[in-house]
Parts: C-alpha cells; sequence; structure tokens
C-alpha cells in the first residue's frame, strides 16, 4: 500500500493561523454587531409621546369628584 | 434598532413598532416612547385610606389617577380591566402634568395619588407631574408593587412623599407563578425607600392556600421588622375571587385576625385588616400606652387625636405624615 503524501495531510503554521482567525472572525463579528447593537439601545427613561393611541376623551369633571371603582 | 428598556428588572428587549410587556413603553422608530403621558384614563378623588394609607394625611382626600398598562400580570388582578389592556383598548383623557395640582387643589385634595395600575410604568407622566404637584405645595403618594430598577426608584422616590408597597407574599414562587415577577427587586424598593426617608405602608393579600400559612406570614413579618423596623404599618387586605384567580375562596375572617397575631408578635406596632369589617380591622393604638387614636371605619375617619404626630396621652411620636 502506498503512503500519503504527508504535506498534504498536515496543516502547516501558516494555514493553521489562517483558519483560527477565520473561525474567530466568523464567530467575533456578528457577536460584537450583537453586542453592540444591546448595548447602544439601552434605554431607562422614555420619550413623552404626544399621541394617545387609543380613544381619546375629554375629562368627565362629574366623575372626577365620584371615588373610583377600582381598587386602590 | 431593538430597544432594550431597563426601567424595571423584566429588561424587555422591544422590536421595532412593538411594546414591552407593560404594554406602554413602545419602540417608534429605534426610541422608546412612553404612550400614555399626560393620559390617565381614570381620574378620581378617593380617600387617603382606600389606598390604603392610615398614616399619611388621614382623613383626607387624594386625587388619584393612572394610565392603561402594567409591568406584573396577577392572575387575581383587581383592576384587570384597565393593567391588562393595550392603550388602544382604553379612552383616556389628556391632562398634563400642570393641570394636576390645579384639579386636585379644586376638589380639596392634600394629595395625589398615582394608582390603580402601576405608577412605575408611567414612569414619566408619575415624574413629571410630581414635580409639579411638589411646587403646588402638594404632595405625592405611589401605589406600587415596587416592581422596578433601583437607579429610576431612587430618583422617583426623591419627588415623592409617601409609598405604598405591596408585598404580595415573601417566596419567588408565588411572584413568578402569580405574577410573572420575582421577589427580590421589591424588597430592593423597599430597602432602598426606606433608606431615603419617605413614609412607607405595606400590604399584603392574604389569598387562600398560596401564601396565608403561619410560616409564610411571620417569615413576612419578620423581614419588614429586620430591614423596615417595627412601625411601618402592614395592611391585611382580604382576597376575593377575580380575573382568573375565581377558583379560590375569599380570605375567611380568622384567616386575617390570626395574621394580625401573627404580625403583632413579630414586633409589628401598626398591622390593619382590609376589605372587611372586624373589630379594631382599621384603628390605630399608641404602641406605648395603648390608647386609642385613630378610629376608622372603611375609608371614613371617625375620631382622630393625635397631636403633631404624638400621641396626645404619653407623648409617643407616632410614625407617619400628619396633618
Amino acid at each position: 500500500m502506498q503512503s500519503p503524501d504527508i504535506r498534504r495531510v498536515v496543516m502547516s503554521r501558516r494555514g493553521f493561523l489562517l483558519r483560527i482567525t477565520a473561525l474567530c472572525a466568523v464567530i467575533a463579528v456578528p457577536m460584537a454587531r450583537w453586542i453592540r447593537q444591546t448595548e447602544d439601545t439601552r434605554v431607562v427613561q422614555a420619550l413623552r409621546g404626544r399621541y394617545y393611541p387609543g380613544p381619546v376623551r375629554p375629562l368627565d369633571q362629574e366623575s372626577v369628584s365620584r371615588p373610583g371603582k377600582w381598587a386602590g | 434598532m431593538i430597544i432594550r428598556c431597563d426601567l424595571c428588572p423584566k429588561r424587555c428587549m422591544i422590536e421595532p413598532g412593538q411594546s414591552g410587556e407593560c404594554r406602554i413603553r413602545v419602540n417608534l422608530d429605534g426610541r422608546l416612547v412612553a404612550v400614555t403621558y399626560g393620559h390617565p384614563c381614570t381620574v378620581h378623588v378617593d380617600p387617603i385610606e382606600k389606598k390604603p394609607f392610615f398614616h399619611f394625611l388621614p382623613g383626607t382626600t387624594s386625587l388619584s389617577l393612572a394610565t392603561v398598562g402594567c409591568n406584573l400580570h396577577c392572575k387575581n388582578c383587581q383592576n384587570w380591566e384597565i393593567s391588562q389592556q393595550n392603550p388602544e383598548e382604553v379612552p383616556a383623557s389628556p391632562l398634563s402634568p400642570a393641570e394636576i395640582p390645579k384639579l386636585a387643589a379644586a376638589h380639596g385634595c392634600r394629595s395625589v395619588s398615582y394608582t390603580y395600575t402601576d405608577p412605575v410604568v408611567y414612569y414619566e407622566y408619575t415624574a413629571d407631574s410630581s414635580l409639579c404637584v411638589r411646587e403646588a405645595g402638594l404632595k405625592n403618594a405611589l401605589v406600587t408593587a415596587g416592581y422596578i430598577n433601583r437607579e429610576p426608584w431612587t430618583e422617583l422616590c426623591r419627588k415623592v412623599d409617601a409609598v405604598r408597597i405591596d408585598l404580595k407574599a415573601l417566596t419567588d414562587k408565588f411572584y413568578q407563578d402569580i405574577c410573572g415577577a420575582t421577589l427580590q427587586p421589591v424588597l430592593d424598593s423597599l430597602i432602598t425607600t426606606r433608606s431615603l426617608g419617605v413614609h412607607i405602608e405595606v400590604i399584603n393579600l392574604l389569598i387562600p392556600t398560596l401564601n396565608d400559612s403561619d410560616r409564610e406570614i411571620r417569615a413576612l413579618c419578620q423581614w419588614i421588622v429586620q430591614n423596615l423596623g417595627r412601625e411601618i404599618p402592614l395592611h391585611f387586605s382580604r382576597f376575593f375571587p377575580n380575573y382568573q384567580m375565581k377558583n379560590l375562596p375569599p380570605t375567611p375572617a380568622s384567616a386575617l385576625i390570626r395574621a394580625r397575631e401573627i404580625a403583632r408578635s413579630a414586633g409589628l406596632y401598626y398591622v390593619y385588616l382590609g376589605n372587611i369589617l372586624v373589630p379594631d380591622g382599621e384603628n390605630t393604638f399608641c404602641p406605648e400606652c395603648g390608647d386609642l387614636l385613630i378610629e376608622r371605619r372603611a375609608f371614613e375617619v371617625l375620631k382622630n387625636t393625635i397631636e403633631n404626630g404624638r400621641c396626645p396621652r404619653c407623648n409617643r411620636q407616632i410614625y407617619g405624615v400628619w396633618l
């Protein structure tokens, strides 16, 4: 049986480093993007909304003067 | 762009066009917007005892308001028709922060209460209104579950005068199973509030089989004594079947009376029973001489003998904010 060409099986140092770098880039680049996306958009205080998205009606002064039906 | 809302411990990741779990903090074009700002869905003049606050301006009325939305989803919520709805489904009225103290004064209120749902979620409206109310010489009261991160809570506490926190149980399991939340942030809020010198009252709704064992009640009372102090008023409230929890009976009077005994034996000075009429359930007694200081029935103050915050008989200082 003929033995395989050792140069085709064994990886060169340059090849190994290239592959490791490529692998790291594949993992690190999307992760960095994701981290940056979430890090940059952490918000505590919201902007004051100008428009209420539901139906709007004037305050009923008569109902204000009565205790609320809600708990609390 | 996804936004992470860091207001409460849920830290919702909000996609564009979507809201957080509270339903009212919305990602609009990459900006977090409080869509109910300046639009309460309910505004009423309530006795302050209804909140309940028993040691904060007793016998006065409080302009009470709420917007839609809540960051908790309690299966027994009594106000689910406003707390668990989207703003698109509930009518609201325009009322700017500057108009609130004027409305309160016009109705003879000494304070404004942010209540019914949870003022934590309409944070910006609460904060801005509190400043206007304080400038007008009135007081601010929060009625909340205290489920909020420390930094925004500290900031809000500096603007208010009284906080009533709902300590629902002393187990994480209860908070997770019944409320969709966790316990520790609530305990942190209580400790922060106390450390800032803001008036606190604590309420605990006793639900049969879920949080009414002697062991749990004792643990809750001991936690209050050790971390907040004996003088913090504790209200045990009676549960009634509601919303998604109609399978349990109302809390029996005997369970509430037993809870009061446990709380007193743990060393708490002021223990009250709510949502039920039992002898002395709502009365305030001097912890020193035992004198009856405030007699109440339902939300009405029948007698109040406290003078300058002290017992008229033994001169002991009574915890609270008095007239």
